[in-house]
């Protein structure tokens, strides 16, 4: 078991770094803020000067996996939303940290293309890389680190999984 | 009770000279009598305020001390006389004081002429060198002096006057009359032992020392007390102006003068002041005519100005103006139109001051430059045209303003002020005499102060926390006053008095000078209003905002309605999204939100902020098992609506509820709609919300103004920043006085009000109700403005818009 601390208005939860992943209790709710690959998904940075600002690079320094609930219809709605290559390259960024504090067998690996086209058409894609989708998309947390926009360099801190993307008056 | 002042004139003064002399107040009551005698010189000097207090030396019957009090006796130099009336003859011969008329009684004969009649009997050395005092009282102002108190200047008098003129009658020569008293009766009378304290050593016992405020007065009885040139007009401004204008004097935008500017000769003023038109520097107590940019100190606001054509209105069209401004929220248009209605006022006719036809030869100056208005000798001035400089004064509970006449070369004759919001007793004090004069000033009324009232009289308002009206208590309040004046150039030359330039605009939010705010390029930086009522405010209520607002789950029903229809598997940005109250229903929704807000602790309040479905709770904020792990860790990040960190066309619907009401510039708004335009991809849907100006459709109710302050009251439990044991002790200190001292690197408040307001910058404690209050900034849309700034973006078209309760 892990043991959780939790307070009524700060929030604090002792984690070890390296756990036997383990199903939490719904219940006891894990009050870590945190920032998922699918977010990433849709971040860009808007500092003065940036061409395209996206795809944010991520330098985590802390890295958790929560395990949630599968839904795979979910998934298969979200799919044409999702940019895959951005996807993939977040999955890159993080890899090495992920190999750090997490388990190896949890982090999967995943292909090159998703096999739908950007047609949009309702390809079904299998139930096995739905799953690892959902792993990569929602599990995967990153609560401390940096993202850093492409273009410019400009580093946006992550703190308790909230990225602080408020620019200053000079870049805006 | 009213007491004349006891000393004596000086001997080979002008008889006839027309000077008011000063009298006494007994008790808590102060009247005031004119006559022609000239003022004594300062010799002993009594209190104005709390004459002595006198008590008869009579043997008490607990108290058998009769050595003590034979003592007593013959030590005092005080005598009490009564029946002075003499019961048997008429009352219009006895020593009745009126009036001063020609030929009729001045209570100072009537003292004059007990001195005389009693000097006589003094007997010892002093009585020669320093004359009798007399106390004289009556009761009521018009009514016979009954008995007097004297005051010798040695027990040796006392003595002498009482047994040789106990039981006899004497002769009063009052001017030509000789006037008989009744059989006096005389006894022993000693002052208290304050009242000896206040005559020994202390000259001038009117200031009181060491902070402690006088007591309150009751106007009610200088009723009798006249001030030529004064005018009270009671409600120049109806209750909906007042609301209208205060919403804009008071509210975001308000041109408050910067502190450091506020020196006088005194030191700092304390108060808030505006000044429009041309600054009034007060130290050098005159107004700054050039207003040059260069001198930061001269920069002030234009006076609100009504369109051109304006000067040709009659009085129905601009009443209509008025209403019409206020139905639109318009409180600079408001301003400007009731400013014009002062100017226009005819005060001869509207007054209730029957006596404007004052004596000018007794002030400075007999004649007024042709071309200002002025009639010659009687008649006094009717309008004041040219009103061209406004001040605004805040008086706070406690606040006040120096006894002062307005300097005469900066302005012009027609001082006009304008009350609103509380009510409040302003003092008038004649320079040459000491007399005062009570005025109990309603709010929406209007003052004029012109001729003596202008220049030879002082006026002033006492720091305080009441005023005593009418024998009613009225506890102060925030007060806020407008004076209107006209300022006139220099070099002073009284017969060719010019006012000076009207500086007037229509633009609002005013500007001048170097006041402006930073601009940067893109016109969208963060102000200081936002910031500070915003940005500020949302962080440091976020945990009463989320237990109050978010966890009831209180969502607006255009919102929810957007989101209920979004197809599964949507992108959503909710941009603003505070603690994310919207989030349960995206999830129910089976869509994926991504929220973004400007303050992080509203943010943090979203963690763990919904339950599970079935469980104890808003139901609005009860999700599914799967969505919990959503709950658990939002998928939010800070960041401002002017620069949404999300890729162009990446969402498939944004909502931006509850944000555009905080934004204060226009290009601040169009680029908030920018960026929702710009996150999300074509084909998708937008739902912008904001507080409307129009509170309910088809009625009156409304808003103040487009730009207003709302307040929020905020429980001091779920403020941070105060520790609130220390609150707990100086809320039980609340009575006592606490002496901050100054000197100490550290800061100790020395009142709660005092902790909060230097936690929170802006934020002021309400003693009464325990709460600590905001002021959000907030903007609100009239019918249309929404569409008009849409219609503006061109890839955003209106599907849908109108009000929602």
């Amino acid at each position: 078991f892990t043991l959780l601390h939790i307070h009524r208005t700060h929030i604090y939860s002792c984690v070890p770094n390296s756990f036997p992943i383990l199903q939490i209790h719904i219940e006891l709710i894990k009050e870590i803020k945190s920032m998922r690959l699918l977010t990433h998904n849709y971040m860009q940075s808007t500092v003065k000067g940036t061409e395209e600002g996206y795809p944010l690079k991520i330098e985590a320094t802390k890295i958790e996996y929560t395990e949630s609930p599968f839904d795979a219809e979910f998934i298969q709605a979200l799919l044409p939303k999702i940019d895959y290559k951005i996807l993939l390259f977040a999955l890159s960024q993080i890899s090495e940290k992920c190999k750090e504090d997490l388990d190896q067998k949890v982090v999967p690996e995943l292909p090159e293309s998703m096999g739908i086209g950007n047609e949009g058409g309702d390809a079904h894609v299998d139930e096995d890389l739905l799953k690892k989708l959902h792993t990569v998309m929602f599990d995967i947390h990153v609560v401390e680190g940096d993202l850093v926009c492409p273009d410019t360099g400009r580093r946006f801190n992550i703190k308790m999984g909230i990225p602080n993307m408020v620019l200053h008056a000079d870049e805006i | 009770r009213a007491y004349l002042n006891p000393f004596p004139p000086p001997p080979n003064m002008n008889m006839n000279m027309n000077i008011y002399t000063y009298t006494y107040s007994a008790k808590a009551i102060q009247a005031t009598q004119v006559t022609k005698y000239p003022m004594p010189p300062p010799t002993i000097s009594w209190p104005k305020v709390g004459p002595p207090k006198f008590r008869r030396l009579l043997p008490n019957q607990q108290n058998n001390d009769e050595e003590k009090l034979s003592i007593e006796r013959s030590q005092t130099r005080f005598i009490f006389i009564t029946n002075l009336i003499d019961t048997s003859k008429s009352v219009s011969k006895s020593t009745v004081p009126v009036p001063i008329n020609d030929n009729e009684l001045d209570p100072y004969m009537v003292q004059e002429s007990l001195r005389n009649a009693l000097q006589p009997y003094c007997i010892s050395k002093e009585s020669s060198i320093y004359p009798l005092e007399i106390f004289l009282v009556s009761n009521k102002l018009n009514s016979p002096f009954k008995y007097c108190h004297i005051g010798t200047r040695s027990p040796l008098d006392v003595q002498s006057i009482i047994t040789t003129l106990q039981g006899k009658t004497l002769d009063l020569h009052i001017g030509d009359e000789i006037i008989t008293t009744g059989n006096l009766f005389l006894d022993y009378v000693s002052i208290t032992q304050r009242s000896e304290a206040k005559v020994r050593g202390m000259a001038d016992n009117d200031e009181k020392k060491g902070g402690e405020a006088p007591k309150p007065q009751c106007t009610s009885t200088t009723d009798s007390v006249h001030v030529p040139g004064l005018v009270l007009v009671p409600d120049i401004v109806s209750i909906e102006e007042e609301r209208t204008i205060l919403a804009v004097l008071t509210g975001p935008n308000a041109p408050w003068a910067p502190s450091q500017q506020n020196f006088s000769k005194t030191g700092n003023v304390k108060r808030r002041v505006q000044h429009y038109g041309y600054v009034f520097d007060y130290e050098t107590a005159d107004v700054l005519r050039d207003r040059d940019s260069s001198n930061l100190k001269a920069c002030c606001p234009p006076m609100p100005a009504l369109p051109d054509d304006a000067c040709s209105w009659d009085m129905e069209k601009l009443e209509e103006h008025i209403s019409s401004a206020i139905s639109k929220g318009l409180g600079w248009d408001t301003l400007a139109g009731i400013i014009e209605r002062v100017r226009r006022f005819d005060f001869s006719i509207n007054s209730n001051d029957h006596e404007m036809s004052y004596d000018i030869s007794a002030g400075d100056s007999d004649t007024y430059h042709e071309s200002s208005k002025r009639n010659c000798a009687d008649t006094a001035i009717t309008r004041f045209a040219y009103l061209n400089q406004m001040t605004l004064n805040e008086y706070k509970r406690g606040q006040g303003i120096g006894s002062h006449v307005d300097t005469k070369t900066a302005f012009d004759d027609g001082l006009i002020s304008v009350s609103l919001g509380a009510d409040i007793v302003m003092e008038f004090r004649e320079q040459t005499s000491g007399i005062r004069k009570l005025v109990h000033l309603p709010p929406r009324s209007m003052l004029l102060m012109s001729g003596p009232a202008r220049y030879s009289w002082e006026h002033m308002i006492v720091s305080r926390g009441t005023d005593l009206v009418n024998n009613r208590l009225i506890p102060r309040q925030t007060r806020i006053s407008l004076t209107l004046r006209t300022g006139i150039t220099l070099p002073y030359e009284e017969n060719t008095v010019k006012p000076l330039d009207l500086v007037q605009s229509r633009d609002f939010p005013p500007r001048w000078g170097n006041i402006d705010e930073e601009t940067n390029d893109s016109g969208i930086a963060t102000p200081i209003t936002e910031r500070q009522h915003v940005h500020a405010v949302y962080d440091a209520i976020a945990k009463q905002w989320h237990h109050t607002r978010g966890k009831r789950g209180v969502l607006w029903p255009g919102a929810t309605i957007f989101l209920q229809n979004l197809p599964r598997g949507s992108i959503v940005a909710d941009v603003g999204c505070g603690d994310g109250k919207y989030f349960p229903a995206i999830w129910h929704a089976g869509s994926y939100v991504i929220g973004t807000d400007i303050s992080l602790p509203l943010l943090e309040t979203s963690v763990g902020a919904c339950t599970r479905e079935g469980d104890e709770g808003p139901e609005l904020r009860q999700v599914s098992d799967q969505n919990l792990s959503f709950n658990a860790r939002p998928p939010v990040a800070v960041a401002d609506c002017m620069n949404v960190p999300l890729r162009s066309d990446s969402c498939d619907a944004a909502i931006c509820i509850a944000v555009m009401h905080h934004l204060s510039t226009h290009p601040r708004r169009i680029r908030c709609l920018q960026e929702l335009a710009r996150i999300v991809k074509k084909g998708g849907t937008v739902n912008v919300q904001a507080w409307a100006f129009e509170q309910e459709t088809n009625s009156r109710r409304k808003f103040a103004g487009t730009d207003v302050f709302v307040p929020f009251n905020s429980q001091p439990r779920y403020l941070d920043k105060v520790s609130q044991d220390e609150a707990k002790v100086l809320r039980g200190k609340k009575n006592q006085r606490i002496k901050v001292d100054q000197n100490l690197d550290k800061k100790e408040a020395s009142s709660v009000a005092e902790m909060y307001s230097e936690a929170y910058d802006g934020a002021e404690y309400d003693e009464k109700k325990g709460l600590v209050v905001f002021q959000r900034y907030c903007h609100m849309y009239r019918e249309g403005e929404l569409e008009s700034l849409v219609s503006e973006i061109d890839n955003l078209e209106i599907l849908e818009s109108g009000f929602e309760t």
